[in-house]
C-alpha cells in the first residue's frame, strides 16, 4: 500500500505495530496481530518506537509497567500518543488514564478517565462475560470479554466515548451502589452493570478485557481501522 | 451470564505474569520491597528454601494470619504454596482468596502417589517439573502454570538450566515427530496423547512455562529468559542476599531486559554479595527437593 495516511504516514508502515514488552501478555498481543497479518515489534526502549504505526500497551502488573517505565519512555510514548493509534488493555487501560489513585502507578494521563485497580477483587473474582458491542464488525455477534483481575472504571470524561459495557441478565442491581470503596464491589457482581469496560478518545483506545485471550479477532481489527 | 474460575481467566492470570519476577517473601514488610521493586507477584511462605534446607523438619503452607498481612500490603498477585497432594491446604488457600496457588516440591509432600485435582479449583495451580513428561501430566492434572523445579535453596542454577533445557529440547524433537510416533512418545513421556499432540501443534507448553529453582544473580535470570523461560521465581536468591531491594530491582530489569548483555552488565555492577549458596553436585542425593513429586 501506499499513500498517506490522514496523519502524513506513509500507509505502509501502520502495517507495523508496537507492542510495549516491559512485562506482561506482549506475547499474545503479537499472537493475535500475527494471525492478521500485521507485523510486531517489541518495545522496551524509546528507539524501538520509531517508525512504528500504532503501539499497544499489554496487560500486566501496573506497578511492575510503573517500575519499568522509564521518565524518557513515558515522555516519548506521549508524544507518540498525540499522532498515532495507541490501545491499551487491562494494566494498559490503567496507564493509559488520567488517574489511577494508587502511588505505586505511574498514569500517562492521556486519557481523561479514572479507574480502581483490580477493582472487581482478586483473582477468585477474575470473570469471562458476553459483552454487546455496536462498533464491531457483526456487531449483533456477543464479544467475549476476559476480566483477568480487571481495572474497574469509576469516572469517564466528556470528551471519552464509552463503547462498551457490562451488561447481561446477571447485572441486576443499582448502580447508586456504586461507591468509591474497593471492598463494596468485592464478590458482589449485581452492581457491576453499566461499568464502562471499552473506552476511546480520538486515536486512543482502552479493553478492560483481554481481546487477545480469545480467539475472537474483532477488536484487533477494530484497532486497525482507527489508522 | 458471568463465569469464574474458567480455565480461560487461570491461564490468563499466567499469561498476564510473563516477562516478569515472582518473589518469595515470609512476611509483609518483605512483600512491600518486592512490590516497590517491581515484582510481578510475591509468593508468600513461612521460611524461605534455604533455610528449609538449614532447618529442616516437615515445611508446611505459611499460617493464613501471615498471608493476609502480605495480602493487605500489596497490590500485586499473592501466590501461596501448599504441599505435593495435600488438597485441604490448598482449598484453605482459595478460601485465603489467594491469586495463585503453588502446589510446590519444597514443601515437605503430603501424597507420595497423587498430586492435588487441579480442576477442583477457582484459584489457578502452578506445579514444578524436570521434564516435559513431568510437565504434561502437571497440566493433565489442571495446572495452568509450569515452572521448572531446579534445586530451591541453593542458588546454584545448574539444575534449573538442566530442567529448562530439557523441556525445550524436547517440544523441538516433538515438533518433528510424524503422528503415527505421537502415541510412542506419550508412552515414553508418561503424558497424556492429547497434550503431546497440543505441543506438536503449538511448538510449546500449552500453559505459560515459567522458570524457578536456584536463581541468585540478574544474570542467572536472564539466562533462563534466553533459554526458554517466559518469567522467573527468585526464592532464597533475594531475601538471602546482603542487598534485597537493589538486587530485587535489578533482577526485574534484567528479565525485561534480557537479551540486552549492555543492560545486563549495567545492572549486575555493584551488587553487595549475592546468596552463599550451595554446590549441588556435592550434595548427597536424600537432601534433594526435586525428587518429590513425580
Amino acid at each position: 500500500m501506499i499513500g498517506l495516511n490522514k496523519w502524513g504516514h506513509r500507509l505502509e508502515l501502520c502495517n507495523l505495530i508496537g507492542i510495549l514488552s516491559l512485562q506482561g501478555d506482549f506475547p499474545k498481543h503479537e499472537e493475535a496481530f500475527g494471525r492478521l497479518d500485521v507485523r510486531t515489534r517489541q518495545v522496551r526502549t524509546e528507539a524501538d518506537l520509531e517508525r512504528l504505526g500504532g503501539l499497544v500497551v499489554p496487560g500486566g502488573e501496573s506497578t511492575t509497567l510503573s517500575r519499568l517505565l522509564t521518565d524518557a519512555l513515558a515522555d516519548s510514548i506521549r508524544e507518540f500518543a498525540q499522532a498515532r493509534p495507541v490501545w491499551g488493555t487491562c494494566a494498559g487501560l490503567v496507564l493509559l488514564c488520567k488517574d489511577a489513585a494508587d502511588s505505586r502507578v505511574t498514569c500517562l494521563g492521556l486519557m481523561d478517565a479514572d479507574v480502581i485497580r483490580n477493582g472487581y477483587g482478586r483473582q477468585v473474582h477474575s470473570f469471562e462475560t458476553d459483552l454487546a458491542i455496536p462498533s464491531l464488525n457483526e456487531s449483533d455477534k456477543p464479544f467475549r470479554g476476559v476480566f483477568i483481575r480487571a481495572p474497574r472504571v469509576t469516572r469517564v470524561g466528556n470528551d471519552v466515548q464509552v463503547l462498551a459495557r457490562l451488561d447481561g441478565p446477571r447485572f441486576r442491581g443499582d448502580k447508586s451502589s456504586f461507591r468509591g470503596d474497593k471492598s463494596s464491589f468485592r464478590g458482589d457482581k449485581s452492581s457491576f452493570r453499566g461499568d464502562p469496560v471499552m473506552l476511546r478518545k480520538g486515536n486512543l483506545l482502552a479493553t478492560g478485557f483481554h481481546p487477545e485471550l480469545t480467539d475472537d479477532l474483532r477488536v484487533g481489527k477494530y484497532f486497525l481501522s482507527m489508522f | 451470564m458471568i463465569l469464574t474460575g474458567t480455565f480461560r481467566t487461570k491461564i490468563g492470570l499466567a499469561e498476564m505474569l510473563k516477562g516478569g519476577v515472582i518473589m518469595d517473601v515470609t512476611n509483609a514488610e518483605q512483600a512491600r520491597i518486592a512490590e516497590d521493586a517491581g515484582a510481578c507477584a510475591v509468593m508468600a511462605l513461612e521460611r524461605v528454601p534455604a533455610d528449609i534446607r538449614r532447618e529442616g523438619g516437615v515445611a508446611r503452607m505459611a499460617d493464613p494470619q501471615r498471608i493476609r498481612e502480605i495480602q493487605e500490603m500489596v497490590s500485586i498477585p499473592v501466590m501461596a504454596k501448599c504441599r505435593i497432594g495435600h488438597f485441604v491446604e490448598a482449598q484453605i488457600l482459595e478460601a485465603l482468596e489467594v491469586d495463585f496457588i503453588d502446589e510446590s516440591e519444597v514443601l515437605t509432600p503430603a501424597d507420595e502417589a497423587n498430586h492435588i485435582d487441579k480442576y477442583a479449583f477457582k484459584v489457578p495451580v502452578v506445579c514444578g517439573a524436570r521434564d516435559l513428561g513431568e510437565a504434561l501430566r502437571r497440566i493433565g492434572e489442571g495446572a495452568a502454570m509450569i515452572r521448572t523445579k531446579g534445586e530451591a535453596g541453593t542458588g546454584d542454577i545448574v539444575e534449573a538450566v538442566r530442567h529448562m533445557r530439557s523441556i525445550m529440547s524436547s517440544i523441538r524433537r516433538i515438533k518433528l515427530l510424524p503422528a503415527e510416533e505421537l502415541m510412542a512418545e506419550a508412552k515414553a513421556l508418561g503424558a497424556p496423547l492429547e497434550l503431546v499432540q497440543e505441543v506438536q501443534k503449538l511448538g510449546k507448553l500449552p500453559v505459560p512455562n515459567f522458570a524457578a529453582g536456584g536463581i541468585a544473580t540478574p544474570a542467572d535470570a536472564a539466562l533462563m529468559m534466553q533459554l526458554g523461560a517466559e518469567s522467573v521465581f527468585v526464592g532464597s536468591g533475594i531475601f538471602k542476599s546482603e542487598d534485597p531491594a537493589a538486587r530485587a530491582e535489578v533482577i526485574v530489569k534484567a528479565v525485561t531486559h534480557y537479551q540486552d548483555a549492555a543492560v545486563l552488565a549495567e545492572v549486575s555492577a555493584g551488587l553487595q554479595k549475592a546468596m552463599p549458596g550451595l554446590d549441588i553436585s556435592k550434595m548427597p542425593e536424600e537432601e534433594l527437593l526435586q525428587t518429590r513429586g513425580w
